[in-house]
């Protein structure tokens, strides 16, 4: 060993009984072998893969189901129940009906429920929430038109469209039971 | 794979040269054979899995020494595990009867803090400079000049040696 970094004189006490130290432990120590080392560490090895590799299927299992969530996220808005959609439907030509307004909106369940109504302009009796539930209903927008009146009454307000159409075109059964008569 | 990564046979050839020296090295600075066998063991297991960056290292053996010293202090936490642990496989290898120098030097050398330790040990067993030590240690030059000088002055008044405390003196 040199003392070429050293500032103590070659036979500083204190540098050699450490050296002494340092031999006699070298001496007495029993390493193991080297096969068992390193098969020890082929299995840290193989340990660590494994844990990565865990680790990335995770990382990108979930970045695909997030990637998969924003994809479907914006393409599908449901409405809440009590709302209705401000949009026309596409197939028809109607006008349309005044959103603020639940219960004028044409339908016939709403038009049988007010079996006793004295006049057929004035507007049921009906709650907000079966107005908005028929609203809701996809399958009642194709039978609408057929109850109201032709496209030139377009610009007339939604409020006023369905029971017009009851004075003027042939009513379904039920509101003929339960109309101005 | 000669260029990026050491085979199984250079491996253990370095290791082979390298153990025992680094052996009494920890020795040094643990005051604990058993305790420097582990750890050294250890630090070669983990040089094995990266055997790319030890390629890479300037001194493979400074890497193995640091992580050995870095195993050592995070055991100190957990002392009686590791105890528990060389029960369990039957004890540690039977060491040859210390003389009573030897003793008096350990337990002076245990009367240290751990980072006095470990800077006296790399200056006096591995001829480290205070600037290589600053580099292997992660310290400045200014700390590791205390950690000797408070080092070697412990160690003089706990082996109450004339000729020591002389040296030290000068």
């Amino acid at each position: 060993m040199t003392e070429a970094h050293h500032d103590d004189p070659l036979d500083d006490p204190l540098a050699d009984a450490l050296r002494e130290l340092a031999a006699a432990a070298e001496r007495g120590s029993d390493p193991a072998p080297a096969p068992v080392v390193t098969a020890r560490g082929e299995r840290v090895r193989r340990r660590r893969f494994a844990v990565l590799a865990a680790g990335a299927v995770l990382l990108f299992g979930g970045a695909g189901g997030a990637v998969a969530a924003g994809l479907a996220g914006p393409e599908e808005q449901v409405s809440p129940a009590d709302t209705r959609d401000p949009r026309p439907a596409p197939s028809s030509g109607d006008p349309v009906p005044d959103p603020t307004d639940a219960s004028s909106s044409p339908g016939p369940t709403e038009t049988t429920e007010p079996p006793d109504g004295p006049d057929a302009s004035a507007p049921p009796p009906t709650t907000g929430t079966s107005g908005s539930s028929a609203d809701t209903d996809p399958s009642r927008s194709p039978t609408y038109p057929q109850r109201t009146p032709p496209p030139t009454t377009g610009t007339q307000s939604a409020t006023e469209t369905p029971y017009r159409g009851a004075g003027t075109s042939p009513p379904p059964t039920s509101d003929m039971t339960a109309g101005p008569d | 794979m000669g260029s990026t990564s050491l085979t199984a046979e250079e491996f253990e050839e370095f290791y082979a040269h390298a153990v025992r020296r680094l052996t009494g090295q920890l020795y040094v600075m643990l005051g604990d054979l058993q305790e420097a066998q582990d750890v050294v063991q250890e630090a070669f297991v983990k040089a094995w899995s990266r055997r790319g960056r030890l390629v890479k290292e300037a001194s493979p053996e400074a890497w193995i020494r640091t992580v050995a010293w870095r195993l050592a202090v995070r055991r100190w936490h957990g002392r009686r595990r590791s105890e528990q642990a060389w029960q369990r496989h039957g004890g540690a290898p039977p060491a040859g009867a210390p003389d009573p120098g030897s003793v008096v030097l350990v337990e002076a050398l245990k009367g240290l803090s751990p980072q006095q330790r470990r800077t006296v040990a790399l200056h006096y067993i591995c001829d480290l400079s205070v600037e290589q030590i600053a580099a292997e240690t992660g310290q400045s030059t200014g700390t590791v000049k205390t950690h000797l000088s408070r080092g070697r002055a412990a160690l003089a008044d706990r082996l109450q040696d004339p000729r020591t405390q002389e040296a030290h003196g000068d």
